[in-house]
């Protein structure tokens, strides 16, 4: 393993941090949670810019959760990039070298690397403020990279710039990582983000890390109903599981279940629903609230049994709005959340 | 913030590096001040003495009552022109709101000189008057009296004012003035329904300091004020220290004197603090109002009269530096003849002291004053911890207490502590880093604060140690700051008189001191010529400052 976060403890007033995390090497894990989870502060604990109460850091095997950020052999990009306004390009990539001695022609070839390998080469002498935010993030990211860091640590770093900027530079960073087998800890709040870009994911709420699995396992078959719900589209129904069947606190019966019985939630992706003419037999009558067209796909809002569902359905829907009909949801995907189990 | 336990000894003692210092040159004058107040000589305590004689509460009673008047003035003047440079664009509006930056840096002594020369009975503004209407007597007869005492505190603090109160309402969204209208107010409604009351807390903080200013003004109330009627606390301190020699009376004056500042001091950091609450609050940047036709006018009128009020009696000094009569009461004529007697052997030989060891203590000011302020900045910015505050109140506390006041604390060290020292110069250079260094504070911290907080933190997971993340990163980001700092520095030792008069001796003539000598043996023009000197000093430092970002010059950046 290159990364090992052992019981590491933290409080803030009320707030309780306590983390347990290895990140192999070579791996790309990103933590994700709502703000103020806590997933920056690890991130910063990590590096060394704040203190832990408790616990320990474990990097290739050495202890570093006393030594200062300087000697922890770290890279971190920035949310605002940090990049250094006085120097120009070249100086902000060169910095973390200059620092370690490297002689003048070796950092002047690894500069050029770095800045090839972000496509940054024509801007080697601007000043950070001359550049777009994309531009600084690349700058960012090969300074971080520069010393050759045992892992890269990344704290939000897409969070602001715009959209479609967002999907290409986290392809980049991607890009990067698989090139140089970099060992990468990314911190964001943004589920797409962390689907796309990781090996891993780790999620957490509270202080606490609830669950890791690849993007795929998190996914499709989420331990926790905080997970399902906070990881891409869900619908989530109260109620209980009743003879063989999970039923609305209305009485509706929704699908069958083999769970034991009791209270709890069920949980079902937006494409685990089919919807029917009313023509059809069997399924939950509803009603079409609103239709969302989003271009390559759309969204359908019905409500069922008084519950707001959200369907996926086809560009070329024939759901409007007022319309009526049966609903089926997929017994394989939906899950149910046991009161006494899900958090 | 990175970890105190990952900083080094160098980042943990670093708060003693400026708090030493000022322990020994401010803290210990002033508790001399404060043990000889309470002791004093023979019989009974000074301050009971103080308290017997009703003259010394017609004293403190005038003090804050010139203070008060001078306030309300300069803020009446000053509200138009806070809206002209928060709200309105025209062209000129960048020079104008420089120009209000000027009587910051000008020392107090040639503001009185300018005053004498243009409002004086015989001086520039009732010679024309009288040319002009055919007049006897000169109809502008202010000087010497209530009324000259409060304009030329006007002159220095008006301008402040609108600096002050303009940066608020600049950033002051205008939502709620818009929504009034919108709701049915017209524009004077609004006005005073909504607009005044959220300048409120910009106006009341720019008053608490003017206030503070004008209660410590020192060199306008002893020339222009003119005799016991118009004495303030400072001047009386001075009265009794180096003309009545009661030095105790003069401890006893000075520690009243202290905490009567020190309060003002707290009060209007205080408020400050609530300016400043109430603009971050308001995100939205309003637009600024282009002016027009009648307004042009009348905003035209405006700025002719400041420039009028400020402008004028400076040029006046500098005309008449270049001015001689012939014989006694004979025609002027242009001449060099003032400047070239400053620099010669025969002529005024004080002028040459005077110019060489301004000089020498403004370079030794900036010295001292630069490293002091900028560890006291780094610190008070960079540590959170109640020690970190602490310090920043100590540091910051020599703002709250006048330098005639420090003057006295250090007159009183020298025959404490070294009692065979017959100079004083030490002791006023050490005087003049006081009076300085919390600027180059105020100047660095500016600077320091608008360094993103990442950037330091980026340096040190590069493999930067704190020393190092200094050097590379944060030093080169506060350049202007640190210039901009030490001019000014430069330009208020130049101009000190305060401490400098009470201390002085015969080794410490300053420039300010020759000029207070020449004004009162009545030789005005080489007077003029010596204070057009320091007048170009000084503008070349305030130059410098805006050419550097001016924001030393900007307090509201606190």
């Amino acid at each position: 393993m290159t990364l090992n976060v052992n019981d590491l403890f933290r409080t803030y007033g009320d707030f309780q941090l306590r983390v347990n995390l290895t990140v192999e090497k070579g791996e790309f894990l990103s933590v994700i949670g709502p703000s103020g989870c806590g997933k920056s502060t690890l991130l910063r604990m990590v590096a060394g810019l704040e203190e832990a109460d408790a616990g320990g850091i474990e990097l290739m095997g050495r202890e570093i959760s006393h030594e200062p950020p300087e000697k922890r052999g770290i890279g971190m990009v920035f949310q605002d990039y940090a990049l250094f306004p006085h120097l120009r390009v070249a100086e902000n990539v060169a910095y973390g070298l200059k620092l370690r001695k490297v002689g003048k022609k070796e950092r002047e070839e690894r500069v050029r690397d770095l800045l090839s390998l972000v496509r940054l080469s024509d801007k080697a002498d601007a000043f950070p403020s001359t550049l777009s935010g994309g531009e600084q993030q690349r700058v960012a990211l090969a300074r971080a990279i520069a010393p050759n860091p045992s892992v890269l640590l990344l704290d939000e770093p897409l969070s602001a710039l715009d959209a479609r900027l967002r999907i290409e530079l986290r392809r980049e960073i991607r890009e990067v990582h698989d090139r140089l087998s970099l060992t990468t800890l990314y911190v964001t709040h943004d589920q797409e983000e962390a689907l796309t870009l990781s090996d891993r994911i780790a999620v957490m709420n509270h202080g606490v890390i609830l669950q890791t699995g690849t993007p795929k396992g998190l996914y499709e078959n989420p331990g926790h109903l905080f997970t399902g719900t906070f990881l891409g589209l869900s619908n989530t129904l109260d109620g209980r599981v009743e003879n063989g069947w999970f039923v609305t606190q209305s009485g509706q019966r929704i699908v069958p279940s083999s769970e034991d019985s009791g209270p709890g939630t069920l949980f079902f992706r937006p494409h685990h629903v089919a919807l029917h003419d009313s023509s059809a037999t069997g399924g939950v009558p509803f009603v079409v609230k609103r239709v969302e067209y989003c271009g390559g796909w759309t969204l359908v809002h019905v409500v069922a049994d008084g519950h707001g569902i959200v369907v996926f359905a086809s560009r070329e829907t024939p759901w409007v709005e007022g319309r009526e009909g049966l609903l089926e949801i997929d017994s394989e995907g939906a899950l149910f959340f046991s009161c006494n189990r899900s958090a | 913030m990175i970890p105190s336990s990952h900083k080094g000894w160098g980042g943990r003692l670093l708060w003693l590096v400026p708090l030493v210092p000022t322990l020994i040159l401010f803290y210990l004058p002033l508790s001399v001040i404060f043990v000889e107040a309470l002791k004093g000589g023979e019989g009974p305590s000074p301050f009971v003495r103080l308290f017997s004689n009703p003259y010394t509460f017609r004293v403190i009673g005038f003090t804050l009552w010139q203070a008060f008047v001078s306030t309300v003035v300069s803020l009446i003047l000053g509200l138009p022109g806070a809206w002209l440079l928060g709200r309105a664009s025209f062209r000129g509006k960048r020079l104008l709101k420089a120009l209000t930056a000027i009587p910051f840096v000008l020392p107090s002594i040639l503001v009185v000189l300018a005053f004498v020369i243009f409002y004086g009975n015989s001086g520039v503004l009732n010679r024309f008057l009288m040319g002009v209407f055919d007049l006897k007597r000169p109809p502008f007869a202010i000087l010497y009296s209530f009324s000259a005492i409060i304009l030329a505190h006007a002159f220095y603090n008006f301008p402040l004012a609108a600096r002050l109160i303009g940066a608020f309402w600049e950033r002051h969204s205008d939502g709620p003035a818009l929504a009034a209208r919108t709701l049915g107010a017209g524009p004077v409604r609004t006005f005073f329904s909504v607009t005044l009351p959220g300048l409120l807390p910009a106006i009341f903080s720019a008053a608490g300091l003017i206030y503070l200013f004008c209660f410590m003004s020192f060199a306008v109330v002893l020339v222009l004020g003119g005799g016991p009627r118009y004495t303030t606390i400072e001047v009386e301190i001075y009265r009794a220290a180096r003309i009545s020699m009661d030095l105790d009376m003069a401890a006893a004056l000075a520690a009243v004197g202290a905490l009567l500042t020190l309060s003002m001091l707290w009060i209007t950091v205080k408020m400050q603090h609530r300016a400043a609450h109430t603009v971050r609050g308001q995100a939205a940047r309003p637009g600024t109002i282009r002016l027009s036709g009648n307004m042009k006018v009348l905003w035209g009128l405006y700025i002719i009269m400041v420039i009028l009020v400020v402008a004028s009696p400076l040029l006046a000094l500098v005309g008449r530096s270049f001015l001689a009569r012939t014989t006694r009461s004979g025609p002027l004529v242009w001449t060099f003849k003032w400047y070239v007697a400053l620099f010669s052997e025969t002529g005024t030989s004080l002028s040459l002291t005077a110019v060489k060891n301004s000089l020498i203590f403004a370079c030794l000011t900036v010295c001292a004053s630069l490293p002091l302020g900028l560890a006291a900045a780094w610190v008070t910015t960079r540590s959170r911890g109640v020690l970190g505050r602490l310090t920043e109140t100590a540091m910051m506390l020599p703002m709250g207490v006048s330098s005639v006041v420090l003057g006295l604390g250090y007159f009183k060290c020298l025959a404490l502590f070294f009692p065979d020292y017959s100079g004083s110069r030490a002791a006023v250079v050490a005087a003049h880093v006081v009076v300085a260094y919390p600027f180059v504070l105020r100047s660095v911290s500016a600077s320091l604060k608008r360094i993103s907080p990442s950037l330091p933190l980026a340096a040190r997971t590069l493999g930067a140690g704190t020393f190092q993340t200094f050097l590379t990163v944060e030093l080169p980001l506060i350049r202007s700051g640190l210039v901009g700092g030490a001019c000014f520095a430069f330009a208020l030792s130049m101009g000190e008189i305060n401490a400098t008069l009470i201390l002085a001796r015969a080794d410490t003539i300053t420039i300010p001191l020759a000029l207070y000598r020449l004004i009162g043996a009545y030789r005005f023009f080489a007077a003029c010529a010596l204070g057009s000197l320091l007048m170009g000093l000084c503008i070349a430092c305030f130059l410098w400052i805006e050419w550097m970002g001016g924001e030393s010059l900007d307090p509201e950046r606190e």
